[in-house]
């Protein structure tokens, strides 16, 4: 019997240097630089809009409604975004909204990664019934309409804002189930994985020690996907008037209660709406260039 | 872009020329079934004129209470617990059929004493004190009353008493010779009516077609069919209107009506309606937050005016007490039910030790008009004396046996008082009487028990001198003062936008929201009609 040649696949991504990645950023082009800034700036408004914010979010001056941004006819002094449609400052509930929406996709997509990952796992790793089960499951998440799901868990649970999130991380799993179950069978007879069963390591083991670390690299790129998706369709449930409940902001219910002044008051649902198509468009190209860097064939192409 | 909307207006004009008269609502909210009988909500009262009609007609131009022939050609009141009337001959049902005294006597009994539990609300509130009917020949008919009634022609008048067909809704299903219960069920689907037009179709909550009834006794319907669609959102009611998709839409509020008045070739109509809209405390005194000091703090709290002022334009009307200007001698806007005084509110709140209470608040997100924005105004202002209203806006909330649903506890909601007719009666009675719609849901446990509230009731209610019936009425509402189990808002400022050579109105004399486009009722340039 030949010797079996015990041989590290390239490089983890998950345990590429530091040095690396910043080698990366720096040779990404401006576009991608731009998004990483954007990025740094809506997190740090995020984390900061206690501070950043003009009013408390939810304060309202009635007699003062309506009122356009700077620059406009009846601008009101110290609300430079207008208010909204109860007299409340634009610019404060766009900052509070955004860490909400964020806050909301970034745990709602954790979800969607972590359960979709485990079932991945599992359903590569063991196989067999196991696999054609939960492979059946995602096919049926995939074929029911998602919407439809929500309105039926809105309806049976009520708007609670726990459910909600709960709703979001239930979106998106079945994608992470099928590319983590294709990654994993990949590796699943490869030779080192066989070498680490040889030496008589678990199925705990060998998976968390030696499987995560080689498919953390489509997860990480799924993810950034995800969390664009998540922001996608937190604003549309709310829009819907499924999501977060009034007063709280969130950038799709802000949407939301703008359209009806879409006529005569744009300015109320367009600088939320400006604000998805910013992070949604972020989180995507980001991913997209992770995905570029991360992946090795790509690379190897190059 | 403007080449588009020419032609596409030029296609619109020619085939306005070509096709029949017709006409296209888009209304914010739709029924969910047809019966006048059992319907008392802003939803259905605007869907039954066309089609039904009971023995008396109310001159819907005017309003004073002026009652005009209906199914009924005369009428006499023969004593104070008597009316006598003549009933009208050939008149046809929808269905062909003709109406004959046993219909006119099947529709009063189903609502005297109705075998069918959805109409024992309308019943109780419209005909209590209603205790027969009595055939004296082929076309006249006899009513009685218990204690003198003073307002015969209003309840035969009022939308309830309308006259439907006995042996089609019999024949609906089961055994074609007994009024089942299934039998109204089926009807609300089917329904038929003697009116100007009849239902050709309804889908309920999303479309209703009225299509002209050539058999109809009275001045033919102007327009060959009349269609209703549901749009529950405001932008795109607006929408639909202005790219000629509908004529007519419902429910604008006034900071919309510059969109449309502002749009060459459409216009507003409307004006302050007589309706009431206001907030509840679920659940009476049964619940186990909500404490009459707590109701009391909450009403006292709220700024109907700097809501009016903001919300409205300052064109609704903020009334003092539970009271209408067309109840004419019997309006009392002299009584002070209602204060906003913020310091006494707060002061209850810390005497109490209330602060920090927690309450849901249910509304729908479109049904009443500036109703959610409404909701969020005012938990801003409960929020100043320290009492946290978490808004819960779901589509069901009004659904039994939900949170939230009529008669649930602790929880804080919003709902509308109309006037049915023009007695103190028929609108704080309708729903706060001791057979009142309010009061069956148990949303109200009078303090001072329920016998007391009767007995203050009925004085009021029967009294036929006017000063000894206001003075009455004055002592009802120092009761829901001191009770605080309601607060009322404001009169709406109620708006409909449509194509400018559209001549129509909402009527004075008629509930809020009806949709009349019976003949003299509605002009259209387009269609070549004429009021």
């Amino acid at each position: 019997m030949a010797t079996i040649e015990i041989q590290p696949r390239e490089a983890a991504p998950a345990k590429q240097s530091k040095s690396k990645i910043w080698k990366a950023v720096k040779d990404s082009n401006w576009l991608i630089k731009l998004c990483f800034v954007l990025l740094f700036v809506l997190i740090a408004v995020a984390l900061l809009a206690p501070v950043l914010a003009a009013h408390d979010p939810n304060a309202q001056s009635l007699l003062s409604r309506l009122r356009p941004p700077i620059g406009f006819e009846r601008y009101k002094e110290g609300y430079f975004l207008g208010t909204d449609e109860l007299g409340r400052d634009l610019y404060s509930r766009l900052l509070y909204g955004l860490r909400f929406t964020l806050l909301i996709a970034v745990i709602g997509s954790i979800i969607s990664m972590l359960i979709g990952s485990t079932i991945g796992i599992i359903s590569g790793y063991v196989g067999g019934w196991v696999d054609n089960v939960l492979m059946a499951l995602v096919d049926i998440q995939i074929a029911f309409p998602f919407t439809l799901m929500a309105l039926l868990a809105v309806a049976v649970f009520g708007t609670d804002l726990t459910i909600f999130v709960i709703i979001i991380g239930l979106a998106d799993w079945d994608k992470y189930a099928r590319v983590v179950r294709g990654q994993v069978l990949a590796i699943r007879e490869a030779p080192y994985i066989d070498a680490v069963r040889v030496t008589g390591a678990g199925p705990y083991r060998i998976i968390r020690h030696h499987m995560l670390a080689n498919i953390a690299s489509p997860i990480i790129v799924l993810w950034t996907f995800g969390v664009s998706n998540v922001i996608l369709l937190e604003s549309s449930l709310s829009f819907l008037g499924l999501g977060v409940q009034p007063p709280t902001a969130t950038l799709g219910s802000m949407t939301g209660f703008g359209r009806d002044y879409l006529a005569s008051y744009p300015h109320i649902g367009l600088v939320p709406a400006l604000m998805i198509l910013v992070i949604a468009l972020v989180f995507l190209l980001l991913g997209d260039w992770l995905r570029d860097t991360l992946d090795v064939r790509l690379k190897r192409q190059t | 872009m403007k080449r588009l909307f020419a032609t596409s207006a030029a296609l619109a004009l020619l085939t306005g020329m070509a096709a029949a008269q017709e006409l296209t609502v888009a209304t914010a909210n739709l029924s969910a079934y047809i019966d006048p009988g059992a319907d008392h909500s802003n939803v259905g009262s605007q869907f039954y004129v066309n089609s039904m009609e009971p023995l008396l007609f109310k001159d819907p131009t005017s309003e004073e209470n002026i009652f005009e022939p209906g199914l009924a050609t005369s009428w006499e009141i023969t004593s104070p617990t008597e009316m006598v009337l003549t009933i009208r001959e050939g008149v046809k049902f929808h269905n062909g059929e003709d109406m004959t005294m046993e219909d006119v006597v099947w529709s009063l009994e189903n609502m005297i004493t109705p075998g069918y539990p959805a109409r024992i609300e309308r019943s109780k509130e419209f005909f209590g004190n209603i205790t027969g009917v009595e055939v004296i020949d082929d076309v006249t008919l006899k009513l009685m009353s218990d204690k003198p009634e003073p307002l015969f022609e209003l309840i035969l008048a009022a939308q309830q008493a309308m006259i439907l067909p006995k042996d089609y809704t019999m024949g609906l299903t089961g055994d074609p010779n007994a009024t089942e219960e299934s039998d109204f069920i089926a009807f609300r689907q089917a329904p038929v009516g003697t009116g100007a037009y009849k239902y050709a179709e309804f889908t309920p909550e999303t479309r209703i077609v009225w299509e002209r009834f050539d058999d109809y006794w009275g001045d033919q319907a102007p327009y060959e069919t009349v269609t209703v669609r549901r749009i529950p959102e405001l932008a795109a009611r607006i929408t639909a209107l202005v790219n000629n998709e509908v004529d007519l839409i419902t429910n604008v509020p006034p900071d919309q009506l510059d969109v449309i008045n502002g749009t060459p070739g459409f216009k507003t109509a409307g004006g302050v309606t007589p309706l009431f809209h206001l907030m509840y405390f679920g659940g009476g005194d049964k619940g186990s937050i909500i404490t009459p000091e707590l109701r009391k703090a909450m009403v006292l709290s709220v700024d109907r005016e700097l809501l009016n002022e903001a919300l409205w334009g300052g064109q609704a009307v903020v009334p003092s007490t539970h009271t209408y200007p067309q109840y004419g001698s019997y309006f009392t806007p002299d009584i002070e039910t209602f204060e906003y005084d913020l310091a006494e509110a707060k002061k209850i709140v810390a005497d109490n030790g209330l602060e920090g209470t927690t309450l849901p608040f249910y509304t729908d997100p479109v049904y009443y008009t500036n109703g959610l924005l409404a909701a969020q105004a005012m938990q801003e202002m409960w929020r100043e004396i320290g009492i946290n209203i978490e808004l819960k806006v779901v589509t069901s909330w009004n659904d039994p046996g939900t949170p939230g649903g009529w008669g649930s506890p602790d929880q804080i909601h919003n709902w509308s008082n109309p006037m049915y007719f023009a007695d103190p009666h028929g609108s704080f009675g309708k729903m706060w009487s001791p057979d009142g719609a309010g009061m069956t849901r148990g949303l109200w446990d009078p303090s001072i028990g329920m016998e007391a509230w009767s007995k203050l009731y009925d004085a009021f209610r029967f009294e036929t001198d006017i000063e000894k019936r206001n003075a009455a009425y004055e002592v009802l509402m120092a009761e829901v003062k001191k009770d605080a189990p309601f607060l009322v808002l404001y009169q709406p400022f109620e708006s409909w936008g449509m194509r400018a050579d559209l001549d129509w109105a909402p009527y004075p004399g008629h509930i809020p929201y009806v949709l009349d486009f019976r003949a003299g009722y509605i002009g259209d340039e387009k269609n070549g009609i004429t009021k």
